[in-house]
């Protein structure tokens, strides 16, 4: 059986869905919510260089219980927003997309949160 | 139309690169400086400025908000300069030479230089306000906050939004001089007036009449990869002493540059919470010293022929599930997921809790999700 793909762009991950979930709501992006071209999917807190998804035609997000999902009818690519070396665009054909944050267990505040760049 | 460099001019290109990064650090020519701004000025249809000069950029933003709190405004200009400088000069250099030449200026000057300064002063002027009312009593604060701090604010965010980093336009200016060299016609008014400009100013808040410019830094250490980065101490350094510390491009806190290798603890590790501090902090003080306080329970090498090798990249990752609950005494959630960082080869660390006795489960615990249906198609 084929199996579905997963990516990884840092602590950002893209996992391929068979289709949007019922209930999603499409996200307007704000300025807030976009660098470079892309919207930002992984902000990064320290450093600035946040995990982006470039904005292209046939890109659009949606949200549902906290959870952001990409549906792309053209091809697009995750991008660092300021040193792109630090990790390489990541390609991301057309398809579904649950995109989640990695989790880490914080020894100090004994709790699961999001890994932050 | 010149469409093939030599290999006499290909191998001149290092040479470009070089000039314009060492001359980030090159002290301001007061005199040039003068004459670029006063230049360029005119070019925008304003009158001759008065320069004030200041030896960093955050003395620079202080000097410039006390002339607005004492003026009460400034009609400030950098749209325009920034227009100005983009009306100087277009051409058409082909697009070898761009990522040859001019995308390494632009990662090494503007994307870890400038963009560095631009985040490190926004949130330093940010914090500025909060800092100076803090020694103040709660009646002496609500006193002042009251009368002062709506006229503060309103000054240090024309300071945010106006102050220019010019380490981008450095950077084409980088570009155009190796065009110049290889026999691209331009205007040369609006050349030198380009050129010059970059040449001096690294900093600027441009108001009508008055425009205040900072010193470039003493110091600036780079890599061999191009990288702010220095393990000793900052990696830029004002005059002033303004500047911040580096490791490998990242921005780091002081403490983990200054703190030798052998006094690094690991309850510090525990205080880190960026991922990208702490892949700094497992490469000063050693891979193998950090492993080996702990014990490995699951490794990659016992996948070598399995389906999770190829399928969530066991080899390329090079996981290792280690306990190191002896040395966090005994905190039974003190369970590591080790491995190769996908985008810059280091080796991280980071606690994926208990209750967790493979990899694969490691993996799944971080994104929350069953795996069982995936395989890994990228990972940078």
């Amino acid at each position: 059986m084929k199996k579905k793909q997963y990516k990884g762009h840092g602590e950002v991950i893209f996992l391929e869905i068979d289709g949007l979930p019922d209930g999603a709501k499409k996200i307007i992006p704000n300025s807030s919510m976009i660098t470079k071209g892309g919207l930002i999917v992984g902000q990064s807190e320290t450093s600035g260089n946040h995990h982006c998804v470039e904005m292209v035609e046939g890109v659009e997000f949606y949200e549902r219980d906290g959870v952001l999902y990409m549906k792309n009818t053209k091809p697009t690519k995750a991008f660092c927003s300021l040193d792109r070396a630090r990790h390489p665009d990541v390609e991301l054909e057309p398809k579904v997309w649950k995109i989640k944050i990695q989790k880490e267990f914080d020894l100090l505040e004994r709790v699961r949160r999001n890994v932050a760049d | 139309m010149i469409t093939k460099l030599t290999k006499e001019q290909e191998a001149k290109i290092p040479e470009f690169i070089n000039k314009w990064v060492d001359k980030a650090s090159e002290p301001i020519d007061v005199e040039k400086c003068n004459k670029a701004v006063k230049n360029i000025y005119k070019d925008m249809g304003q009158k001759e400025p008065i320069v004030i000069y200041g030896r960093s950029p955050l003395e620079t933003s202080y000097l410039a908000w006390l002339y607005l709190i004492d003026h009460n405004t400034g009609s400030q200009l950098r749209s325009q300069l920034d227009s100005q400088l983009d009306s100087q000069l277009y051409s058409q250099l082909y697009s070898q030479l761009y990522s040859q030449l001019y995308s390494q200026l632009d990662s090494q000057l503007d994307s870890q230089l400038g963009s560095q300064l631009r985040s490190q002063l926004r949130s330093q002027l940010d914090s500025q306000l909060d800092s100076q009312l803090d020694p103040l009593s709660t009646d002496q604060q609500c006193e002042l906050i009251k009368e002062l701090l709506p006229h503060f604010k309103e000054q240090l965010q024309l300071i945010q939004s106006c102050f220019y980093v010019t380490t981008w336009w450095s950077a084409w200016a980088g570009f155009y001089e190796f065009g110049d060299y290889i026999g691209v016609k331009y205007d040369k008014q609006k050349y030198n007036l380009f050129k010059d400009f970059c040449e001096q100013v690294h900093f600027i808040i441009p108001f009508e009449g008055i425009c205040f410019i900072s010193d470039k830094p003493r110091v600036i250490n780079w890599n061999d990869k191009g990288q702010l980065h220095s393990e000793t101490y900052k990696a830029i350094e004002y005059e002033d002493t303004y500047g911040w510390t580096c490791l490998n491009g990242v921005k780091v806190p002081e403490k983990l540059v200054a703190t030798p290798a052998h006094e690094l603890t690991l309850d510090y590790y525990k205080e880190l919470e960026s991922a990208d501090h702490r892949i700094e902090f497992v490469a000063k003080y050693g891979v193998e010293r950090m492993k080996s306080l702990g014990t490995v329970i699951d490794t990659y090498e016992n996948y070598k022929g399995h389906e999770y090798w190829d399928r969530y990249i066991f080899g390329k990752s090079k996981y290792e599930l280690i306990d190191m609950r002896k040395v966090y005494n005994d905190d039974r959630e003190a369970i590591f997921l080790g491995m190769v960082h996908q985008g810059n080869g280091m080796y991280i660390m980071e606690c994926v809790g208990s209750g967790v006795t493979t990899i694969k489960q490691a993996l799944e615990n971080r994104i929350e999700e069953d795996l069982t249906e995936y395989e890994c198609a990228d990972f940078h």
